[in-house]
Order: structure tokens, then C-alpha cells, then sequence
């Protein structure tokens, strides 16, 4: 009996304990969960807090602030006068990683969410939405490609490859037919885009054609991006100068213009009209006696001599004297902000002696005064007086109806597409011919958004092959090496033990 | 706290653990940046980015042990039964992990030396990838020191942690499947007459929600050398919120150790 109650006393105290045990055991398991639960949520909280909070904080630390948008975008996106769509055609990519389009997308976000409603992005594939093309352009008369995007506003639409927002490597690319993107001109080609399409004041822009002018694509996307509307001039069929032209370039013509063009143009200056006129030893040696006619009536004289430059501190190559930097008059650098241009195998620019004309010449870009012009066919000679030679001069009249002004360049560096592709857009060349072509039309434009370039991560000191191979060995064979004998030797240390 | 914490850190030295993940990192880190070398530049940023990517097997090598070889030999008892407390013994072994961790990047400093001495470029994009990836490791070690306290079998829990951490690698993908799964479901049941907008609109929340959750995404703007404030308090939040479920679970343990 004894022993059965003791049985039964063990068997209750048992269950006593078993009983507090589970209910420590649930009330501890609960307190468990709940303090999981609630550390979740406060993180949870303080995350969602921090990133409405700090949503647009942030600091690029980027030396040409690759991640961030210029003041210039901000002010044009601010003030948008009218409503502007951004419409990708195509998917919107979910996987940016090493895509081209997170150059593009991220940054575009941005420019909607600073627009603040006047400005939408969205992205349909037109295989998917057929429609979206005909809502584009109504009309049907613009073909638009997969995987761009169409700037619209209005009735009003810009055509942009993502492509061509890419600055390439162009010497990987000739050598190694490699294509490496060092740069990027997303932000000033958007932004110039939607610039062109509000704009109140656009201003037209003649380029003339057929005479093997030179490529102008890139001077016209950039006057573009300056509020112009650059048209095509042929002036032989066209019979005429449209009424609209506000300012004709020249780009370096590689055949003479007719007597009959050559007149047109006369007129035109004549009637207060602004011409901007390239030319360079590349229409050389064709006689341009019609064209050259013209800026001898506004007394400047274009000539066959080469400007050499001597001063060995305007020279851009040491062994080289026809690649110069150009010094911009005084009149001309506190204008635009812009001290030098790079100017190369340029022709001489010289006032003329043309007696019946009193228009009024002024410099605009010359050499130092160690520079010499000599004939492009002969060598340099030591009779050459050494002087202050022009690249390019201004000239004005007062005409019929108004006051004519050309401008003439015996450099072609600072127009003409095969040089802007190896100087590059933010070269201070390009923006002085554009910021030239405002001052004949008279336009303020704002700062001109520069292309933005990665950092060169070239060696400065490169290391020779041997070289290289030691430094191979040591990191991938010495070095872990080492860690593999430590482990090696205290693992048979331990073992021994 | 700091007696555990010395005595992990040299744990890792007195077994080949320490060293083989410290060889492994140099080799794989060592040979990506030789293999630019010939190219005349090399960013390093490429380099951190790709390391960043195999975590996935440095971490599991560097957390397996933490928690499961005490376990395993018993010695988890000492722990339950130690003057420190508890958390302070978690904290311990997650910040020897992260010296492990840390330790093992002096590679990559001496990489960004070398780079140096051929004129190579140092920026802001370098030096913000390396904290990205620093971080990521210290996400990940954390994770790692939880699946370690999981179970006593080392193998287990570098699989699970190896698994986890891949799995974070792909988030991104898996959302877009998410959200096509969502928007399929919402469609197929759509009994309440629900627009197609609105149904695309709730498979995008899914898939914003679990890319909010992707570290990878988070400390992106490292990599391209912005610097934001979220993806330290991301990364802080997933560390302490790891190292409190391991806290939890050796607590847990404790209670069965007294019952």
C-alpha cells in the first residue's frame, strides 16, 4: 500500500511538473513568437519610414555624377510649358543588370517624377500593341522601329535610338572590333529632345546640299537640342530661300555653288539673312570661284594658304604645327565662356580689299603671333612674316532689308562629323559653333548638357609580360598556396595530437 | 562576449576551415583580377561585383560551423550554462565569422594596390562596390550563423545557407515568375469582375514586394557609386533580425536543456 501511494504520488508529481513544464514551455514558445513577430515589424517600419523618408537622398559619388540629373534637366522639366509623353517601344525591362537600359530607364523615372504630372514614360511593345504606332503618328507617314523611344509632344515627336545616346570607344572598336561604351549622352539628348519639343521659340536652320557637303548629324541633333529646326537647302532646285530660314550653314562644300546659288545667297545677306560658311582644304584643290565670290562681297577672303602654327604652347602635338588651339576674340570669349578651340589644317581667313563693299569685319578665332600661313602645296620658307592669322572672321552689312552677317571658318574641327566623332560633343569646339550660329539668330539658349564619359581605367604604367606573370603566380598560385600549407599543417597537428 | 568572440576567431585557425576559405577566396578573386591584367585597364568594381556573386560558397564555408559543431560534440552545453549571456555568445560568433570575412578581403586590398602601382583608376564606384559587397557578406554571414544554429550537422547547414543565398540571387526572377503566377490566378478566378489593370497592378505589388526584399537590389547603388542611406538600415534590419532567430532558437534550446 505504502508503495502504491508513493507509486501515485510520483505519478501526480510527475504530471505536475510535466503540466508546469508545458505551460512554461507554451507561454515561453508564445513569447517566442510574438517578440519574432514584433522585431519584424519595427524593422519592417523603420525600413519603410527610412526609404519615404530618404527616398531621393542620396549622394553620387561620381566624379561627372554619372547617377545624377543636371540643374540644366531640372529647370526644363519644372517648367514645362507643355504635356510631354516619353513612350519606349518596347518592354519595359525588369532586369537592368547590365543592360544597356539602365542608363535609360532609371533616369527617365526620374524625369517623370521631377516633372511633377506634366510628363508620363511608359513602354508598349508595338508587336504587342499595334495601335500604339498609329497614336504616335496619326498620319502613318513616319516608319517607327522596335526598341527605340518617341518623344511627343503635341503633334510633335522625336525619334531616339538608345543607340545613339552610346559614346563608344572608337579605337577598341577600329583595333579590336570591339564595341566598349565609355560614356553616354542620354541626359543630353532627352532632355534636348523635350527642350526642342516645348519650345516656343524654334528657330530654322538651313543646311545646304549638294555640293558634297560635309556630314552634319551631329550639329544638327545638337541645334536641335538648342530649339532649331534644321532643314535640307538645295538651292539649285528649291529655286529659292524658304521664308523661314533664320541662319544657313555651310558645310564644307566639296564643289563650287552655281553663279545662280551663289546670287540667292547674295540676296538673302542682302535681305538680312545670317550665314554661317565651313571651308577647309578638303574641297581643295577645286576652284570654289562662285562661293568664295560671295564672302569676298562681305570682304573676308577665303585663301589656299595653310595656317602654321609655331608657338610651341598653342600646339597641340609637339611635332606637328598645323594642330592648334585657337584663341577666341575677346569680343567672342566673354560671350560664350570659351578662351580656345581646337583648330586644325586650317585655310588662312583674311579681310579683304574689296573696295565697293563697307561691311564691317571683326575677328573671331586666330592664331598667335608666331604663327605663319603659307601656300598648302609649297613648304614653309623663312621669308614668311610671322603674325596673327585668322581661322574665322565675322562680317556685317547693312543690306536692302535688314543686316546681313556671315561668318566664316577656315576649319572644319569644330562643324563637321568626322571630327566631332573623335574630339567628342563636349568638346569646347562644338559648343563655340553652336554658340556662333545663336549669335547670328539671336537665341539664348541655356548651358548645353555635356555627354557624361566613365572614368579610364587604364594602366598609366603598364606592366611588361614578365611582370604580369609574376603577379599572376603570386595571386593565384603563392598566396593561396600559403593558406592551403597553413591549413594543411595544422589540420595533421591536430590529427596528432 | 569577448572571450567567445577570440575564441571563435582562432578556432577558425587552429582548423583548416579558416584557411581553405581564405585560399578559395584568393584563388577564384586572384584569378578574376589576373585575368585582366593583359587588357592594359581593369575596373576594379567588375571584380568586387563578381566576388559579390559567389558568396553563396564563401559564406556556407565560413557560418557551417558556428553553431552545429558545438551541437554535435556537446559543447553547446557550455554555452547554455556560460556566464555570458546568450546573445552575447550569437553576436560573438557572427562578428568571427565577420572578421573571417573581412580578413579574407585583404585579397582584394592587395589587388587595389597592385592596380595602383600600374597606374590603375581608384574611384568612388571602387570603393562603393567593396562596401556593397562587405555588406552583402554581412547579410549573408548572418543568415549563415542561423542556418548553422538549425541543426547539428555542419553539411546541412552549409546547404541551407548555400541555398538561401543563391536563392537571394535570383530574386528577381523568381518575382517576375510571381507576378505571372498572380496576374494568372487573378485572372483565372476573377469572379468579381476585376479590370485586367487592376489585376496587373496586384502582380506588380507581389513583384515589387519581393524585389523589395532582394539585397542584391538594395546595394546596386553602391556598385555605381551612389551612395544611399537605405541599404544600410536594409542590410542592418536583416542582420539583427537573423541574429535575433538564432538568439530565439539557442534559447529555446536552453529551456529543453533545463526542462
Amino acid at each position: 500500500m505504502n508503495l502504491l501511494r508513493k507509486i501515485s504520488e510520483f505519478l501526480t508529481l510527475r504530471k505536475k511538473k510535466r503540466f508546469i513544464k508545458d505551460q512554461r514551455s507554451r507561454s515561453m514558445h508564445k513569447y517566442s513568437i510574438l517578440s519574432i513577430v514584433v522585431l519584424f515589424v519595427i524593422l519592417i517600419i523603420m525600413n519603410v519610414l527610412v526609404d519615404l523618408l530618404a527616398e531621393n537622398r542620396f549622394v553620387d559619388l561620381t566624379a561627372q555624377k554619372m547617377n545624377s540629373v543636371s540643374e540644366e534637366t531640372r529647370k526644363v522639366l519644372t517648367d514645362l510649358p507643355a504635356e510631354v509623353q516619353i513612350i519606349g517601344l518596347f518592354e519595359r525591362p525588369d532586369n537592368l543588370e547590365s543592360s544597356i537600359y539602365q542608363l535609360f530607364v532609371p533616369l527617365l523615372d526620374k524625369y517623370e517624377e521631377l516633372s511633377k504630372g506634366k510628363m508620363s514614360v511608359s513602354y508598349y511593345d508595338p508587336d504587342a500593341y499595334p495601335s500604339i504606332v498609329f497614336g504616335l503618328d496619326p498620319t502613318g507617314s513616319t516608319s517607327f522601329s522596335k526598341d527605340t523611344y518617341v518623344v511627343k509632344s503635341g503633334d510633335r515627336f522625336v525619334i531616339i535610338d538608345p543607340m545613339d545616346c552610346l559614346i563608344f570607344d572608337s579605337y577598341e572598336y577600329s583595333v579590336n572590333n570591339r564595341t566598349v561604351i565609355v560614356g553616354n549622352s542620354v541626359e543630353t539628348v532627352f532632355t534636348g529632345s523635350i527642350s526642342y519639343l516645348v519650345s516656343g521659340d524654334l528657330r530654322r536652320a538651313y543646311f545646304t546640299n549638294g555640293h558634297s557637303e560635309s556630314g552634319s548629324s551631329t550639329i544638327r541633333d545638337l541645334l536641335r537640342y538648342d530649339g532649331y529646326e534644321c532643314k535640307d537647302l538645295y538651292l539649285e532646285q528649291q529655286g529659292g530661300i524658304p521664308d523661314d530660314c533664320e541662319v544657313i550653314i555651310i558645310n564644307l562644300p566639296k564643289s563650287d555653288f552655281t553663279e545662280n546659288e551663289a546670287g540667292l545667297l547674295s540676296d538673302f545677306l542682302s535681305d538680312g539673312g545670317k550665314i554661317i560658311m565651313v571651308s577647309d582644304f578638303s574641297s581643295y584643290p577645286t576652284e570654289m570661284t562662285n562661293l568664295f565670290a560671295l564672302a569676298e562681297k562681305m570682304r573676308i577672303s577665303i585663301t589656299s594658304d595653310i595656317i602654321r602654327e609655331n608657338s610651341p604652347e598653342f600646339m597641340l602635338v609637339a611635332d606637328n604645327n598645323y594642330y592648334s588651339k585657337g584663341i577666341v576674340s575677346d569680343a567672342y570669349s566673354s560671350l560664350f565662356g570659351i578662351e580656345f578651340v581646337t583648330v586644325g589644317e586650317s585655310r588662312s581667313i583674311q579681310l579683304g580689299d574689296y573696295s565697293e563693299s563697307d561691311a564691317t569685319v571683326r575677328p573671331i578665332l586666330a592664331s598667335s603671333s608666331n604663327a605663319v600661313a603659307h601656300y598648302v602645296e609649297s613648304n614653309p620658307t623663312e621669308n614668311l612674316v610671322e603674325g596673327t592669322k585668322y581661322f574665322a572672321l565675322h562680317s556685317a552689312i547693312d543690306g536692302r532689308t535688314g543686316r546681313g552677317e556671315m561668318i566664316v571658318l577656315g576649319t572644319g574641327f569644330i562643324s563637321a562629323d568626322e571630327y566631332i566623332s573623335s574630339l567628342g560633343t563636349n568638346d569646347d569646339g562644338i559648343r563655340f559653333f553652336r554658340y556662333l550660329i545663336h549669335s547670328l539668330t539671336g537665341k539664348t539658349v541655356q548651358t548645353p548638357i555635356p555627354a557624361k564619359f566613365l572614368p579610364s581605367y587604364d594602366f598609366t604604367n603598364m606592366p611588361s609580360v614578365s611582370e604580369q606573370t609574376i603577379w599572376t603566380v603570386m595571386l593565384i598560385a603563392i598566396i593561396p598556396f600559403v593558406f592551403i600549407s597553413a591549413g594543411i599543417i595544422v589540420y595533421y597537428r591536430r590529427k596528432h595530437k | 562576449m569577448i572571450a567567445y568572440y577570440k575564441r571563435e576567431l582562432l578556432s577558425y585557425f587552429r582548423s583548416p576551415t579558416g584557411w581553405v576559405a581564405m585560399a578559395l577566396y584568393a584563388i577564384i578573386s586572384g584569378f578574376f583580377f589576373s585575368s585582366w591584367i593583359p587588357s592594359g585597364g581593369f575596373d576594379l568594381s567588375g571584380e568586387f561585383v563578381f566576388v559579390s556573386g559567389i558568396l553563396f560558397i564563401v559564406v556556407p564555408i565560413i557560418t557551417m560551423r558556428l553553431f552545429s559543431e558545438e551541437k554535435k560534440t556537446g559543447t553547446d552545453v557550455l554555452m547554455y550554462t556560460a556566464s555570458s549571456s546568450l546573445s552575447g555568445i550569437v553576436v560573438a560568433k557572427y562578428l568571427a565569422a565577420l572578421t573571417l570575412f573581412l580578413l579574407m578581403n585583404i585579397t582584394l586590398l592587395i589587388h587595389m594596390l597592385i592596380l595602383l602601382i600600374f597606374g590603375g583608376e581608384i574611384n568612388a564606384v571602387t570603393v562603393g562596390s567593396l562596401f556593397g559587397l562587405l555588406l552583402l557578406g554581412a547579410v549573408f554571414i548572418a543568415i549563415g550563423t542561423f542556418a548553422s544554429a538549425t541543426t547539428e550537422n555542419q553539411i546541412i547547414a552549409a546547404l541551407l545557407s548555400f541555398t538561401v543565398i543563391l536563392l537571394s540571387r535570383f530574386v528577381f526572377i523568381f518575382s517576375e515568375q510571381f507576378r505571372s503566377i498572380t496576374v494568372g490566378i487573378l485572372s483565372a478566378l476573377n469572379v468579381f469582375g476585376i479590370s485586367s489593370e487592376r489585376i496587373a497592378s496586384a502582380g506588380n505589388g507581389v513583384r515589387d514586394a519581393m524585389n523589395w526584399l532582394d539585397p542584391y537590389a538594395k546595394v546596386d547603388d553602391y556598385f555605381i557609386g551612389v551612395f544611399r542611406i537605405q541599404p544600410i538600415i536594409f542590410c542592418v534590419s536583416v542582420i539583427v533580425f537573423f541574429l535575433f532567430l538564432t538568439y530565439r532558437l539557442m534559447e529555446k534550446r536552453r529551456w529543453s536543456q533545463n526542462g
